[in-house]
């Protein structure tokens, strides 16, 4: 049976005297934390909080807002906050993080470029990754740059896919080096692929 | 009679600069992005607007547009802005979805007599909650087992008054059978159709803009959102930030129904894909409260 809708009017105001900084830190259940995180979306003095919570937080609903408000507000700041959670042990946590350092080009790419000398081989796999599908022109440049002198394989390997699908016929001299680099044979098996693809 | 034609005023031409803050700002309250595409839908809109309420310049205009405390100009600007494009039935697979699939579900453990709660966010011009409507009375077998309620909001003044008022041409009804037609709407002559009281009078028409948090703290214990053809105007940011206040809307387990064009990569922490009677809706997961 249809029925007028009765109104909500129990409007969720905010209580007055709430404070988001405070909610987002110490709010007892996830919904008001989520609102605290996107009252806080035009707040650029909270961005280094925001950054902080998101490696502390659990609910995934949080941290999707969080993540939301600071692509708001995107910024070298903000993308020199995010990129710290690369290291992160928490998988899920990782891959928000790239999402949304994806949405932020601009601002990334002088961090990730910061980043291609990262001792952390986990991390270059992640530069490598979110180069791969970043919207900037000097992706590619900086994927040729990781296969031309990166040590570690996987980075290559990461790199490699990457190039596969942004890379140009001028980057196929450093494919061609990689299994002179790397003996493993799949190396030369991904390096054949690449280079027909671009070449072709 | 002849109507004295009033003279419009001449208005200083709009820069380069002036569009780029117009565009800032209009995005920033609605989430609408225009592309280069829609340059000169936008300019003949802005001018028109600019030319009714007598100023001379972008900048006058502009001043009102965000500071008039009524903020009548900033609608006035917004209804002639939007797209309101709709039709009875339109993709209305999903509403066999909703009565095959996301229904039964969500009423399973529901007493007899409970309210589920139907969402047509935006609505524009009410043919897609109307549409609900007659699907439920026409599919659900347990129709009557519920309070249903369905509520619809757009940010356009204009087109919710308009579905306030139930009236449709031809057009808007050429999906509709005969049969439906007949039983749902009375003709009024001249090609056009009045939807039938009992109708208008049980749907909640309101306004409200998607992207403010204000707005959307109206809308709460939902079951099933329909935001259909309204993402596509928006960028990616504030395609996230609105389904996210939509997230806040739902009850735990309901469900969101985008349009054929749009789709919910990249929150998939908040929301699962169903697929239900060949259409891929999203599901409500966590904690919910
Ligand atoms: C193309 S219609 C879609 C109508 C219907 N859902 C359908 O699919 O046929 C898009 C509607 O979105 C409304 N709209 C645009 N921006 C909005 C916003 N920020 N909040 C709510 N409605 C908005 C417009 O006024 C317009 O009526």
């Amino acid at each position: 049976m249809l029925v007028r809708a009765r109104k909500t009017v129990e409007c969720a105001q905010e209580p007055s005297g709430s404070d988001p900084a405070r909610d987002l830190v110490s709010g007892a259940d996830a919904a008001t934390r989520r609102r605290a995180a996107q009252h806080l979306r035009d707040k650029p003095e909270h961005i280094g909080l925001l950054c902080e919570r998101l490696g502390e937080e659990s609910d995934a609903s949080v941290r999707a807002a969080i993540l939301t408000s600071l692509v708001r507000m995107k910024s070298p700041a903000v993308a020199a906050g995010l990129v710290g959670h690369l290291r992160s042990e928490n998988a899920a946590l990782r891959s928000e993080v790239k999402e949304a350092l994806q949405d932020m080009p601009d601002d990334v790419q002088p961090v990730l470029e910061r980043l291609l000398g990262d001792p952390d081989n986990d991390v270059r796999i992640f530069v490598a990754n979110i180069l791969s599908t970043l919207a900037h022109p000097r992706a590619p440049k900086l994927l040729a740059r990781l296969i031309a002198r990166d040590p570690h394989v996987n980075v290559c390997m990461a790199a490699l896919d990457g190039l596969m699908e942004i890379g140009d016929a001028s980057m196929t001299a450093a494919i061609a080096e990689l299994p002179r680099r790397f003996p493993e044979p799949f190396v030369a098996f991904a390096a054949t692929a690449a280079l027909n693809r671009l070449k072709g | 009679m002849n109507m004295p034609q009033r003279k419009l005023p001449e208005i200083a031409p709009i820069t380069p600069q002036d569009y780029e803050k117009f565009f800032e700002f209009f995005y920033r309250k609605t989430g609408i992005v225009f592309t280069d595409k829609k340059a000169y839908f936008v300019e003949r809109r802005l001018v028109e607007r600019i030319q009714a309420t007598g100023c001379e310049t972008f900048r006058e205009y502009f001043a009102i547009v965000r500071f008039q405390s009524s903020g009548d100009e900033w609608q006035q600007l917004v209804n002639s802005m939007t797209v309101n494009e709709t039709y009875f039935f339109r993709e209305d697979y999903q509403f066999d979805a909703m009565v095959q699939g996301m229904l039964p579900e969500i009423t399973r453990d529901r007493r007899k007599g409970s309210a589920v709660r139907i969402w047509s966010t935006p609505c524009s011009t009410g043919e897609e909650p109307y549409s609900i409507a007659i699907h439920l009375l026409e599919n659900w077998k347990r129709a009557d087992d519920f309070d249903i309620e369905i509520h619809a909001s757009d940010i356009d003044t204009r087109v919710v008054a308009q579905a306030r008022r139930g009236i449709y041409g031809h057009r808007s009804l050429q999906r509709l059978s005969a049969t439906l037609r007949s039983k749902y709407f009375t003709a009024l002559g001249d090609d056009q159709f009045r939807i039938r009281e009992e109708l208008r009078d049980s749907i909640d028409f309101d306004v409200a803009n998607i992207v403010d948090p204000a707005n959307m703290t109206r809308f709460r214990g939902m079951d099933v959102i329909f935001c259909r053809n309204l993402l596509i105007y928006f960028d990616d940011v504030s395609r996230r930030e609105s389904v996210e206040l939509l997230y806040e809307c739902l009850n735990p387990g309901g469900f969101i129904c985008l349009g054929h064009s749009e789709s919910m990569a990249r929150i998939s922490s908040l929301f699962r894909p169903r697929k239900f009677a060949d259409t891929i809706v999203y599901q409500k997961v966590g904690s919910g409260a």
